[in-house]
């Protein structure tokens, strides 16, 4: 059945921490540029840290040593987790560092801001998957080869774009009604641009880790490694490949150590190697070694979200839509502009986890969207990010107006700066020759200084003048600026003239 | 009257139910209740604020005044869910619960 002979088992976790919005209330709106619940965003951290992140580290860490490089995992750190573990556990980071040091665990490269941009912009999409790049070889030291999406958002165009990028593989869904009577067991490529091959999560097994774990209503309660293994061997005969991606939260906190999660991630991988023949291995070993059975053509996005594994948890309402409308419609001046905060709020108020907040379909089943929801309702979710979001936009207006009276202002306003630094410029050269003068001429000294008092007083004076008209109108500073300059330059000739 | 409105509000205090922001949403008009209304325990699409809380309310305000697809939503939705509100549901409802405890009698 194999074509190259080889059985892989890929495990992968998600790592992300969405920067939370604090209550921002429209009397905010142009006063209070700070969106964020610092608070609540640095205490789950350090409970999710010290719940999660660190014991199964350092349990990973331990089967790395103890399996001797046949245990390997993959891991994507989207960008706002890594700012986040900087910001409030920086030991995290470091136990993560570590990790990448083995040389076992393959980093993912993904949007930086774990966001939806894959949906709206292909320029936008590719610069936000170089910066998390960039971030991943300055903070963990890796060069990402291999690529997931926001919540493994995949469509063949977002593959295609993917894939023109340099990347091997891509992690997405096994979603059934893309697969129809496909297995999700083996390795495919992308339909439009076949270099890129595609790893299907196997739905079934990772939701027996990730939601059925610690299910007592569930049959095969309790799950041990040894059951899970044998599991995985019965698939042997007819599978290449299983793919098990799971949110890393799932160790410690979706379930926690009481349930006996970690206990079952130490054995897991023991029993995998005795029991069955698959090995483990990264997608980007398995893009190099595995042969693709076929393309798998995906026409409409899918993703690994509730029940339908499509877009609609973040895209599925009017608010949703109406939300990152008005978000992407500001990227054109974003990317104008260089102020550093504006950058960081960008890439902050991108995160997908704001879309997924407003989703109605929370109204009617949601447990999940619930568990990780800050607010009471939808409607208050998408009020509080639309007031976040104008204020954004007024920051914005006030760098890159957009009407063309707005605009005119902001280029008289530019070239009025341009203006002080000619008057700036003269003004200096004035005093360079003047002193020229005192130097070559003692003689004439008093005449010059004269005129030299004169001169410095008029542009004072008009300097004045202008910041008065700064407030005033625009237009008239100009000429007026205008004319200092001629004043200036009449008197440049003037003094020039006073040095023959 | 509500056919000019954008928005109706109901700040009560106290509330013991209140009708008024049904007729409202009936006419296609986004409602806010105070949290302590009777009416807001049946009512998902409708904001929902403290009587005391008036930022909160002007921010609702403010909110479904500027973001047309909020105000949509709310009408929308508001709409649907008014109109299942009905006696004969609730009768039913009533009606499904009897049968449900003289199925389950034990002796």
């Amino acid at each position: 059945m194999s074509v190259s002979g080889k059985k892989a088992i890929c495990f992968y976790f998600q790592v992300h921490q969405p920067f939370r919005l604090k209550r921002y209330r429209f009397f905010d709106l142009g006063h209070d540029h700070y969106y964020y619940d610092d608070f609540s965003n640095e205490s789950i951290m350090r409970k999710v840290a010290e719940k999660c992140y660190l014991p199964a580290n350092n349990i990973i860490l331990d089967l790395i040593q103890k399996h001797k490089g046949k245990f390997k995992v993959t891991f994507s750190l989207s960008g706002l987790a890594i700012s986040q573990f900087r910001l409030y556990a920086p030991e995290v980071l470091d136990s993560f560092r570590k990790l990448a040091e083995t040389g076992m665990v393959e980093f993912l490269a993904e949007t930086n801001a774990h966001s939806l941009v894959s949906l709206k912009s292909r320029s936008e999409f590719e610069r936000q998957v170089t910066n998390h790049k960039k971030m991943l070889k300055e903070f963990l030291g890796v060069e990402a080869t291999s690529f997931r999406n926001t919540e493994l958002i995949y469509s063949d165009t977002i593959g295609m774009w993917v894939a023109e990028m340099g990347f091997k593989s891509i992690l997405t869904e096994g979603a059934k009604h893309v697969l129809g009577w496909k297995s999700p067991n083996f390795l495919y490529c992308n339909s439009l641009n076949p270099r890129l091959k595609v790893l299907l999560r196997n739905f079934v097994l990772s939701d027996d880790i990730a939601f059925r774990f610690s299910n007592r209503d569930w049959n095969s309660w309790p799950l041990t490694a040894e059951k899970y293994a044998s599991w995985i061997n019965k698939l042997a005969p007819k599978s290449e490949l299983i793919n098990i991606f799971l949110d890393y939260e799932t160790f410690g906190e979706h379930n926690w150590k009481e349930t006996g999660i970690f206990d079952f991630l130490s054995h897991m991988p023991g029993a995998v190697l005795k029991k069955t023949p698959f090995r483990f291995m990264t997608p980007t070993e398995i893009a190099d070694i595995l042969q693709p059975v076929s393309a798998i053509s995906v026409p409409s996005p899918i993703s690994w979200a509730d029940e339908e594994r499509d877009i609609t948890a973040w895209l599925g309402n009017e608010l949703q839509v109406a939300a990152l409308d008005k978000l992407y419609s500001l990227a054109g001046k974003v990317n104008k502009c260089e102020d550093a905060l504006i950058k960081k709020d960008w890439e902050y108020l991108q995160s997908s986890d704001h879309f997924y907040y407003m989703a109605t379909k929370f109204f009617s089943d949601g447990a999940v969207h619930a568990y990780f929801n800050p607010y009471e309702t939808p409607y208050d979710a998408f009020m509080n990010y639309m007031n976040v979001l104008s204020d954004f936009e007024i920051r914005l207006q006030k760098l890159f107006p957009d009407t063309a009276e707005q605009d005119q202002i902001f280029k008289l306003g530019t070239q009025v700066i341009e203006k002080d630094m000619l008057i700036e410029k003269q003004a200096n050269e004035i005093q360079k020759l003047s002193k020229k003068i005192a130097k070559t001429r003692p003689d004439m000294r008093p005449a010059i200084k004269k005129s030299i008092v004169k001169l410095t007083a008029k542009t004072t004076a008009e300097k004045g003048l202008e910041k008065d008209n700064k407030s005033l109108d625009k237009k008239q500073t100009i000429a007026s600026s205008k004319e200092i300059v001629t004043k200036i330059t009449a008197g440049k000739s003037k003094s020039k003239r006073l040095n023959k | 009257m509500l056919d000019m409105s954008d928005v109706y509000i109901m700040p009560s205090v106290s509330e013991p139910f209140g009708i008024s922001p049904l007729e409202a949403m009936q006419s296609n008009v986004p409602v806010i209740i105070s949290k302590q209304s009777g009416v807001a325990e049946i009512l998902t699409h409708a904001v929902k604020t403290d009587f005391w809380d008036i930022d909160a309310m002007a921010d609702a305000i403010y909110g479904i005044l500027n973001y047309p697809a909020l105000s949509n939503m709310f009408i929308k939705n508001g709409k649907e869910e008014v109109i299942r509100l009905k006696w004969d549901n609730s009768a039913r409802h009533v009606r499904d619960i009897y049968y449900r405890v003289i199925a389950n009698k034990t002796y």
